[in-house]
């Protein structure tokens, strides 16, 4: 059962970050335009000059979006890292009369707002200006519903837990140049798995052990359908299970960096 | 009847498997509603470190914390709704202005809209900072920023609150100013904990005194006691008379 003292506190936190995306629309939409903009040039008119094929535009547009949103993760554990190193505001959230859990649901749907904001657009908008690319794609909406929140979810559990075990020194020198540049390198953002796999099956294997592969590739299914992309029945499930493992380390992050209460 | 707050053998030991430290070890304190207790010691006291556990931030090692008679623990929610924390960070949200930064504190503690209008004029007239308003905290100086984080624990009108260096870094005129203010609130019958470096601070605003030394309680007495005990006229005499002896029983 829902605690009503702690849904009311949770929806002022809530309307807090509204206020915060309000300030912020301008600059966000700024950024969506931008993406928008450069994905339609790219895709609907370079790459196809560059002899692309219509076939692979669709895949890696939907993988770029996918990365955009990967970014915008990256963005929010930096934001949070800083936070935690420096200005500590945490701490006053802390403090405030509701559970934790509440507290970082709070964050997360911040989180998944502001990047549905800018990425939803890009996405939906993108199918529309690069039709003929899409032309012959069979969505499957409710399919990329689900996908998609639950990538946002995963991104945001990701980077929120990240953030909890490095300092902004730390993460700017060697998680990002080092680490998650090696997981975006054997994660198909451009490439589809199957390619990988027509390449090299052990290759593939390592590219399955990438939470990212499951959210490319279950993006590019949701949207374009067909039997060239793994299947969301082992998409959806892989999400929920990287989620989940992304969720206990943040659980365990905040324990180590802040012994709340 | 059961004191407002008593604290009971509370012991914080960091890195308790590999290299434990004490940062507070077996800390005894009991206050009644309506004192402001001073918490004075050297760096490294465990000062700010018992704010922090008594600000809910985070859990001891062992021992109880009882408010009104009941450990804060066993219903955190409402004790968090009676205690007001001012940090030793100006940690203020950095994507509100000043207003803002007060009206959500006042939806955080589920004031109704109208109190939480009338309550932001008050503490901001109280506080001087009715002119900046508008401003962005990043734009604050730092005695307003101060100001502010005191505001912001003051807005859900606690009946705790809990000053951590509330003074530190600020001019003198700005400091007497918000002497001021912390005595007005003790005028309101709210209890205040109140951490310093500064004795002339603790002498001014405290009731009683607490000395913590090395995690320890080494002394808790009231001001006039503690002059007359002493035969010194002034706190520092005292302080560092005691440190000295502290330092020699605990090289």
């Amino acid at each position: 059962m829902i605690d009503w003292h702690n849904a009311q506190v949770f929806w002022a936190l809530v309307q807090r970050d509204l206020i915060m995306i309000k300030k912020r629309l301008s600059s966000t939409l700024l950024t969506g335009v931008i993406q928008i903009t450069t994905s339609v040039v790219l895709f609907g008119r370079l790459f196809p000059t560059m002899g692309v094929s219509d076939q692979l535009i669709a895949p890696l547009f939907i993988g770029q979006a996918c990365f955009q949103m990967f970014f915008l993760g990256n963005a929010m554990g930096f934001r949070t890292i800083y936070d935690i190193k420096y200005s500590r505001f945490i701490d006053y959230r802390l403090t405030l009369p509701l559970p934790k859990r509440w507290l970082f649901g709070a964050t997360l749907l911040y989180f998944v707002i502001e990047t549905t904001i800018i990425t939803l657009p890009l996405l939906l908008l993108g199918t529309i200006f690069l039709a003929p690319q899409f032309a012959g794609a069979q969505p499957n909406w409710l399919i990329f519903i689900i996908t998609y929140f639950q990538v946002l979810c995963m991104y945001g559990l990701m980077f929120m837990s990240l953030s909890y075990y490095y300092t902004p020194e730390w993460y700017m020198n060697n998680i990002f140049p080092r680490r998650l540049t090696l997981l975006i390198g054997i994660s198909p953002v451009f490439y589809t798995w199957f390619k990988a796999y027509a390449f090299s099956p052990n290759a593939s294997l390592i590219v399955l052990a990438s939470p990212l592969t499951y959210a490319f590739e279950g993006m590019r299914v949701a949207l374009l359908g067909g039997p060239n992309y793994i299947s969301p029945l082992y998409c959806i499930p892989m999400l929920a299970l990287f989620s989940g493992v992304f969720c206990a380390l943040l659980a365990y992050g905040i324990k180590k960096r802040l012994d709340p209460v | 009847m059961a004191s407002f707050l008593e604290i009971k053998n509370i012991t914080k030991v960091y890195n308790p498997r590999t290299k434990p430290v004490y940062a507070l070890n077996g800390v005894s304190l009991t206050i009644q509603k309506g004192e402001i207790v001073a918490l004075l010691g050297v760096n490294g006291a465990g000062k700010t470190t018992l704010s922090s556990i008594l600000a809910t931030l985070h859990p001891p090692t062992s021992g109880h914390i009882l408010f009104k008679g009941a450990s804060i623990y066993e219903n955190l929610t409402s004790y968090r709704m009676a205690l007001g924390f001012c940090p030793q960070t100006q940690n203020l949200d950095p994507f509100l202005n000043v207003e803002e930064n007060l009206l959500f504190a006042g939806r955080y503690y589920l004031m109704p809209e109208k109190e939480i209008i009338a309550r932001v004029k008050e503490l901001m007239d109280l506080l001087e900072l009715t002119r900046y308003a508008t401003f962005n905290v990043n734009a604050l100086s730092g005695g307003n920023k101060q100001r502010l984080l005191i505001a912001r624990a003051l807005m859900h009108n606690p009946e705790l609150v809990i000053l951590d260096e509330p003074t530190v870094g600020l001019d003198p005129d700005i400091r007497k100013k918000l002497w001021d203010i912390i005595r007005r609130l003790k005028e309101h019958g709210i209890t205040i904990i109140l951490t310093t470096h500064y004795l002339d601070e603790a002498e001014y605003l405290a009731d009683r005194i607490c000395m913590l030394s090395h995690g320890k309680v080494i002394l808790t007495q009231a001001v006039s006691a503690l002059r007359e005990e002493h035969k010194q006229q002034r706190l520092e005499d005292i302080f560092i008379k005691l440190v000295h002896e502290e330092q020699r029983k605990n090289p």
